[in-house]
């Protein structure tokens, strides 16, 4: 019985000395979590549920993910499909019913979005497609604009006192990203039109940012492995007159990347596909930034220059 | 017999109304949005298709939709989650689960209905999520061949605790069916201690649970047919120790990584007395034999390539129930196999296996079997769990 007492007052200890004053934020992706900080500053501490190169497609509901949610003020998520492998099953059971959708605690990023490449139908032989529309809206900051709007109002909900201070820092990150933005569409205007190859559809809000076109997929569907027929075909269809550079995303086969963008002779660019997953992308307008700086590198690069981007 | 039983036409123009009426008011496809009656309603349909060759008989080959599952799901309202899910197996259309969960205060979740009993690991999952082709010998020749599914409810608590987590759970069930729950003389309840942690970057994640299963009280026990062997004993308590680790090869192929998992089983039991072997009044021996246990467990290694391919190596060693009342019997495995996953919504396995049988004083009898499986779903299926 003092064994079973002395657990019940350890128990409460820990309950009562992780409850501090700033709020507690969980997002889905290290993307949302950048943002969250931003309009957060010092009054939230957040954590992302996935790691920087963690697929967010492919994560298993677990259930130190039910308790990290269960102990937040506020969970957000990337919405549009992304996390409908696992979020829903860890919101059902999350012990917090204010983070639960609908409730003051949970927020989805993508509310008020205009999402890209939003398909007329949903057929699964179409591969796995999201019927809402492109879910990679965090690799565009001025798109990622909404996003932030919706936390800074989700803050504002959970933690009143400070809204001016989530405005302010919202008002400051519409700018900055205002800015970057100008930035580098300027520096892509020599490339307008330019042609690409990506993996999957991560880099398309960024891409179609910049004026860059996709002209084709190594996945010859959402989510499907590539064939060797598809390859060939790409190579068939593909030189470097025609297309600048193979985008793809650390995660998938690299192989299969290096040997198209070999094949056609032009640059690979392996992408930095969340906050923190490479040097120099410790937030989401770095994020950007370090992506377009490698996409101009390898599309201002000659084509007999095929050499691999990828740092 | 499974209670609340309808026939088996019944059942199917269910079914068959329940998909039509689904599928005609376009809700089928989308997980989130829209809805029944603007609710969210997710709607889900599975078929998992076997085929088994025995290499030394061919002439054996049977190949069967071993399941078709129909699963539907959504909140009934802020404070109730429903699940149902319709099967087809063995040649039936039933009810494999049918539950309602509700959060309660102080991290408490209470889930009553029909539902795959929380009690060691693979008794969670259904037999198209398990692990390999075929169910590990233990969870065959120990507790099932449908799942531990129980009548009743659980209540569950998960400690105020992030990584590690520790979650406790306490069930009681008016009957379990089609499971060693049939050889209970009581209601059955059980417990089980489970924590999960994972590592700072999230490569290791390590998941482990004890449980416990016995009876309270005394009924009527219908331990079956006096012709099954397994009628000659009453199971008094049931051990569960399980372990799950995976380790994620983080940045590189998503889905790359290694899984062990294995789960050990302990089951005390005793003569049945009113069985003819043991009943003096139908001219039994009640001195015949003593209480017994029987054990077993299986560990597996499944290497992932990528989230298409992979391949894994299973062993398995485990009695069989009431092995000290039948004469001493147990079986042995080697099971290696590979997968193909085309999408998340379906996949292929190749298994082969070599079963050796050993009775008390007996030589072996070896088995080499040969197992392809195709697991296809549409519309939505719940989430898988760690």
């Amino acid at each position: 019985m003092r064994m079973l007492t002395s657990l019940v007052v350890l128990l409460g200890t820990l309950s009562v000395s992780t409850a501090e004053a700033r709020v507690r934020v969980t997002t889905t992706t290290t993307d949302l979590a950048s943002l969250v900080e931003l309009i957060g500053g010092d009054k939230v501490g957040v954590t992302s549920l996935s790691r920087p190169l963690q697929d967010a497609h492919y994560l298993d509901a677990t259930p130190g993910m039910v308790m990290r949610i269960s102990r937040s003020g506020l969970f957000v998520e990337n919405g549009l499909e992304l996390e409908m492998g696992w979020i829903p099953e860890v919101l059902r059971e999350t012990r917090n019913r204010d983070v639960r959708t609908g409730g003051d605690g949970h927020v989805n990023a993508s509310e008020g979005i205009n999402p890209i490449q939003v398909p007329e139908r949903i057929h699964r032989d179409m591969g796995d497609v999201h019927p809402s529309g492109n879910p990679h809206y965090t690799l565009e900051p001025v798109v990622s604009q909404q996003a932030a709007r919706n936390i800074a109002n989700g803050l504002s909900r959970v933690d009143p006192e400070n809204r001016d201070f989530y405005q302010a820092n919202l008002e400051e990150y519409i700018r900055r990203s205002k800015e970057l933005m100008a930035k580098w569409r300027g520096k892509f205007e020599e490339h307008r039109g330019a042609k690409v190859i990506t993996y999957h559809k991560h880099f398309d809000y960024m891409l179609e940012a910049l004026g860059v076109e996709v002209a084709d997929a190594i996945e010859p569907l959402p989510g499907l492995a590539p064939s060797a027929g598809h390859i060939a075909g790409l190579l068939r269809s593909y030189d470097a007159e025609t297309v600048g550079a193979v985008l793809m995303e650390p995660w998938h086969d690299q192989r299969v990347g290096r040997q198209v963008a070999t094949g056609i002779g032009v640059p690979l660019v392996v992408g930095c596909p969340a906050v923190g997953s490479c040097d120099d992308t410790s937030c989401i307008l770095s994020l950007f930034e370090e992506n377009a700086r490698r996409l101009l590198e390898a599309v201002s690069s000659r084509p007999e220059a095929a050499t691999e981007a990828e740092e | 017999m499974r209670p609340f039983r309808l026939s088996r036409v019944a059942w199917s123009a269910a079914c068959v109304a329940a998909v039509l009426f689904f599928a005609v008011s376009g809700r089928n496809a989308e997980a989130s949005g829209g809805g029944l009656f603007g609710t969210p309603i997710e709607l889900g349909a599975g078929l998992d298709l076997v085929l088994e060759a025995p290499i030394d008989e061919l002439a054996d080959t049977t190949f069967e939709v071993r399941e078709f599952e129909l699963n539907i799901g959504a909140p009934v309202d802020p404070y109730f989650y429903m699940l149902a899910t319709l099967a087809y197996d063995d040649g039936e259309i039933g009810l494999e689960e049918g539950w309602v969960s509700a959060i309660l205060p102080w991290n408490f979740k209470l889930q009553v209905g029909r539902e795959m009993t929380p009690f060691g690991y693979l008794n969670r999952l259904h037999p198209h999520d398990f692990p390999q082709i075929d169910p590990p010998f233990v969870f065959d020749n120990l507790l099932t061949d449908h799942g531990m599914i129980g009548d009743g409810g659980h209540l569950e608590w998960m400690a105020p605790l992030i990584n590690p987590t520790l979650t406790l759970n306490a069930g009681i069930y008016s009957r379990m069916e089609h499971s060693i729950g049939r050889r209970m003389d009581g209601v059955p309840y059980q417990l089980r201690a489970q924590t999960y942690a994972e590592s700072g970057c999230g490569g290791h994640a390590v998941l482990a649970g004890v449980s416990y299963l016995a009876v309270v009280g005394d009924r009527d026990f219908a331990a079956g047919r006096e012709t099954d062997p397994r009628a000659r004993g009453k199971v008094r308590n049931i051990y569960a120790a399980d372990l799950k680790y995976r380790w994620g090869v983080i940045g590189r192929r998503t889905g790359r990584g290694l899984t062990i998992g294995g789960e050990f089983f302990h089951v005390d039991y005793e003569r049945n007395p009113d069985h003819e072997l043991y009943n003096p009044d139908l001219g039994g021996d009640p001195d015949a034999t003593h209480p017994g246990s029987d054990q077993g467990f299986y560990a597996y290694a499944h290497w992932d390539f990528d989230r298409f391919w992979g391949l894994g190596y299973r062993f398995d060693h485990s009695d069989i129930l009431f092995s000290r009342l039948t004469g001493d019997t147990r079986e042995i495995g080697h099971s290696i196999y590979g997968q193909w996953w085309g999408t998340e919504f379906s996949r292929v396995r190749l298994q082969y296996q070599l079963r050796d049988t050993r009775a008390a004083g007996a030589e072996s009898d070896l088995e080499h079997i040969v197992l392809l499986q195709g697991t296809y779903f549409i519309g939505w299926h719940p989430p898988h769990r760690f």
